[in-house]
Formats: structure tokens, sequence, C-alpha cells
């Protein structure tokens, strides 16, 4: 039904840009598909269409926009079964259905400032430089699940080091060499994902430092932080604070590509660490090997319950000459946990193609 | 008015001979010939003010900005190669990769267009004399006749060598 839904708003959203004298819509997106595998005897591999993802822009006027991002996930999604007997089934597991990641007004309120109103992904620390976009160039995001940069299939898990989806208000400004947003926007509850909670508000900012060195053509250090309140009243008495600081890098020396992160949460009582790095070479931009490291603590007071991935892989880009291209991805990772309950440690890979367009 | 990093200056002050709007002004005196320089082109009767200082050129064709002085402006480019590669090391500071990926990102987070590559420069004089609003860069020998006077109908921004 909600799907449905869903779908009866696409011919209307068309409908009435067609007949908009004064907006130019134009259109951007991009679609993703991946095949993944791990070593654990309880994962099955699959094969996903993680994404196809729509970005119509509509000009409204001189200084006001409307951006909105409309996925659909997980349209075709099957699972390779290998039961004890060794025969194999495909496990249809297609759960296709459309998100409004993203709609909001943004007004242009001078060269360097403007302000958005609405549905988007909170600025926070690398990852929504990238959105799912993942597999168009390289980015912090694996093309899974499997990372520290995934939101959590429940908020209270999320790592808080990706950012959260949410209404709110945003302003972006520029100054000199420096990028800034700030942003109020709706906390979280314990509920089910994608929920927000009108009782709590979450205030955020992201600081970007572009700095010149010799050799880099690009060097951007990152400062990003958020705070919000868990809403506890639908679920438990326990009211919690939630704080998070990260730093970034993101840059290109040469043909070199560099991309670090460091940060630091509290979630009530619990303090959470997370680290990332990856290094990158472009060779003419068409393949770029990598390696890469994770580390996440959820807790630091927990004892040994930390988490390491540690891998590499390569992305192919099969016409670097075109703006988006034809990008694949293959990656191999090793994930190893300082837990020792079973399965806590285990190999894995994906194989990712997708475009943009 | 813009001043380029100090590390620069070598390169930009001998290369950026004007920042002005006056374009016979800002181009007159430059050397054109088959090898090189590229020129930051508008129409005539741009409603840009000026000077436009370099800063915001760069934040236009970096996706930073969609305004110049207040008025909308919209990027274009040309598709020579050497041009661009001038374009992208001079005045933007990166190289072509580095600005493909940044753009990118632009285009999937804030759904912004990257600028418009034209694939002569006939046809990206014949868009700038026809979008008041246009900003293009593009091969100075196609942009500027011999006494480096701006063709008819385009200002020249800068001339970058």
């Amino acid at each position: 039904m909600k799907k449905l839904r869903s779908l009866s708003l696409l011919p209307l959203l068309l409908t009435a840009s067609s007949h908009l004298s004064a907006g130019e819509l134009r259109w951007n997106g991009y679609f993703n598909w991946s095949f993944s595998d791990d070593s654990r005897p309880s994962s099955n591999s699959s094969f996903d269409a993680f994404a196809l993802s729509l970005i119509p822009q509509i000009e409204i006027s001189d200084r006001a926009s409307l951006y909105s991002q409309i996925v659909f996930e997980h349209g075709t999604f099957f699972e390779l079964e290998i039961d004890n007997t060794g025969d194999r089934s495909f496990d249809d597991r297609s759960s296709g259905e459309f998100t409004l990641d993203d709609a909001y007004l943004k007004i242009d309120l001078a060269d360097t400032m403007d302000v958005r109103f609405g549905k988007f992904t909170t600025p926070f620390g690398l990852w929504n430089t990238a959105q799912y976009a993942d597999s168009t160039y390289l980015s912090a995001r694996l093309p899974g699940r499997d990372s520290f940069y995934s939101r959590g299939a429940e908020p209270r898990l999320d790592t808080h080091f990706s950012p959260r989806r949410t209404m709110g208000v945003w302003a972006r400004g520029r100054w000199k060499n420096f990028d800034g947003d700030l942003y109020v926007c709706n906390g979280r509850t314990k509920l089910a994902q994608h929920v927000d909670d009108n009782n709590n508000k979450g205030i955020g900012a992201r600081v970007t430092t572009k700095l010149k060195a010799p050799g880099f053509e690009k060097l951007n250090i990152l400062y990003s932080g958020y705070s919000d309140t868990t809403s506890t009243d639908t679920v438990s008495t326990e009211f919690q604070k939630n704080r998070t600081h990260a730093v970034s890098v993101d840059a290109q020396l040469g043909s070199w590509i560099l991309v670090g992160e460091y940060a630091n949460a509290t979630r009530g009582p619990a303090h959470l660490e997370a680290a990332y790095a990856m290094v990158g070479y472009s060779f003419k931009d068409r393949w770029i090997p990598f390696v890469r490291q994770e580390m996440f603590e959820p807790n630091r007071s927990a004892g040994l319950d930390r988490t390491f991935v540690t891998g590499g892989g390569v992305r192919v880009n099969v016409n670097p000459e075109e703006f988006y291209g034809v990008n694949f991805k293959f990656q191999l990772d090793r994930v190893a946990s300082e837990r020792t309950a079973k399965d806590q440690s285990y190999n894995r890979l994906f194989l990712t193609v997708g475009t943009g367009f | 008015m813009y001043t380029p990093p100090r590390r620069r200056l070598a390169v930009a002050l001998s290369s950026i001979l004007a920042v002005g709007f006056l374009s016979a002004v800002t181009a007159r005196g430059v050397e054109i010939n088959s090898s090189g320089g590229v020129a930051i082109i508008v129409n005539a009767d741009n409603p840009f003010p000026r000077p436009l200082p370099i800063s915001s050129l760069r934040a236009l064709f970096m996706g930073d900005t969609r305004r110049l002085g207040g008025q909308k402006a919209i990027p274009a480019t040309t598709q020579d190669k050497d041009a661009l590669n001038t374009f992208y090391g001079t005045l933007l500071e990166t190289s072509e990769s580095a600005f493909k990926s940044h753009w990118l990102k632009k285009v999937f987070s804030d759904g912004l267009q990257p600028p418009t590559q034209m694939k002569t420069s006939v046809e990206l004089i014949d868009w700038i004399r026809n979008t008041p609003n246009g900003v293009a860069v593009l091969p100075a020998r196609d942009a500027l006749n011999k006494k480096g006077d701006p063709l008819p109908g385009l200002a020249v921004v800068l001339v970058i060598r």
C-alpha cells in the first residue's frame, strides 16, 4: 500500500512540474547493483539492485529551488542459499520501496549563503558528501550495509558517525577558505528507523577548511559536531543525551587520494569511538586500487569489544573520459572483532557496478 | 580586489591581466597566439558588477555559489583540453581529476549542475551572446582578435596565460 501511494505521487509530481511556468525541471540520478558474500556459515551471498536514485531539481525562481532525492531501494534482492545437503536455491528477498531521502526548498540569501527548509541528510563528516552514489567515485562508504558508515537497523544502534535523515532548517555559508553548515532538526526516538521525534531537537554544524599546500589538488579538513537527546517517553523512562565530534581529512595529492576520519561520541553513559582511513592511487582515473581500515569501539568501558575492518580493492572506471562513466568496484575485507563469540570475525567481498546520469 | 597566494603570484600575475569588466581595457595588450591562453568571457550586456573578484569566479566554477555580485550566473567551458588544464591549474588551483570528483559529489548531494561543456568555441561564443548571465571559459585566441580586443558582443573578465 505504501509502495502504491509512493508510486501514485510520481505522476502527480511530473504533471505538476510540467505545468510550472516559472520552474525549470532538471533530473540527475544514479544506479548501483552489487553482489556480496562473506565467510560466516550463517550468511548467504546475495545479489542486490541496491538503489535507483532519481534526483529532480526544480528552479522556482532566481533565488529559490527545490531539491529532492527519490530512491527505489532493493528493487531486486536475491540470496543464494546452500542447504545442508549442498542444494542451492535462490531466495527472493526483493523488498523494493520508494523512499524520499531528501526534499528541501533552498533559498539563496546572498552569493555566499543559502538556507534550506525540509527533509535532508544532515551534513556530518565525510559520509554525506557521498550519499549512496558510492560506486560512481571512490567514497568512504562501502557498497553494503556492513560499515560504520551505514546507519544501523534502529537508531539506538546508530554509530552516530553517519548523518541522519531528518526534518529541519539548514544554513550553508562560505567565507574565504571556509565552508560552514549549521542545522537544527528533529531529534530521534528509540523507535523504528526513519522516525523523527518532535519533542526533541538536534543541532549540528560542520566547518570545512580548504587548505593550500604544495602538490595538493585538494586538502580539506573538516570538523563536525552533533548533539541531541533521545526521546524515551514512549519506550522507557530514561533520558539520554547524545553528542558526537568528528575530524575528517579529504585530500588529493597528485594521483594519491587520502581520506581519514576520527569520531568521538557519548550516548548517555556510553563513550564511543570510531576511525576510518583510506588511501587510493588513481591511474588516469581508470584504475584506482585502494586500501582501507576502519575501527569501531561501541563502549570504551565495556572491555574488549572493538571491531576492526582491514581491506582493499580496486575501482575501475570503464570510460573515465566521460563525466559520469560506468564504474566497477571490487573489494575484499577482513572483519576482526575482539569479541570471541562465534562468527564475530570473518572475510567478506563486494562487487558493485554503478553509474550516474 | 582579490590577491592571489604569494606562491602563485609569479604564475598568476603574469597570466592574469585584469580583473575588471571593462573588456577592452582588460584584454588589450594580451599577446594572442595559437599555443595558449585562456579567456573568461561574458556577454557585453552582462548584469554583473565590476570588478569581479577571482575568488567569486572560482566559487562559481566550483559550485560553491550560483551567483556573482548578487546576480544569478551560469558557468560553461570549452572542451579544449589544453585550455581546460590551464584553467583548472591556474584559476581553480586543482586538476581535472579532482575537479570532476568534486563535481560528482555536488551533483548527487546538492543537485547542482557542473559547468556545461560545449564542443566548439563558436558554439560557446554564440551561447554567451544569447545568455546575459553566462560566464564561459575558452581559448583566448577564439575570444579575442589580434589586437587583444574581445569579439563583438563579448566582454572579457580575465585572461590566463
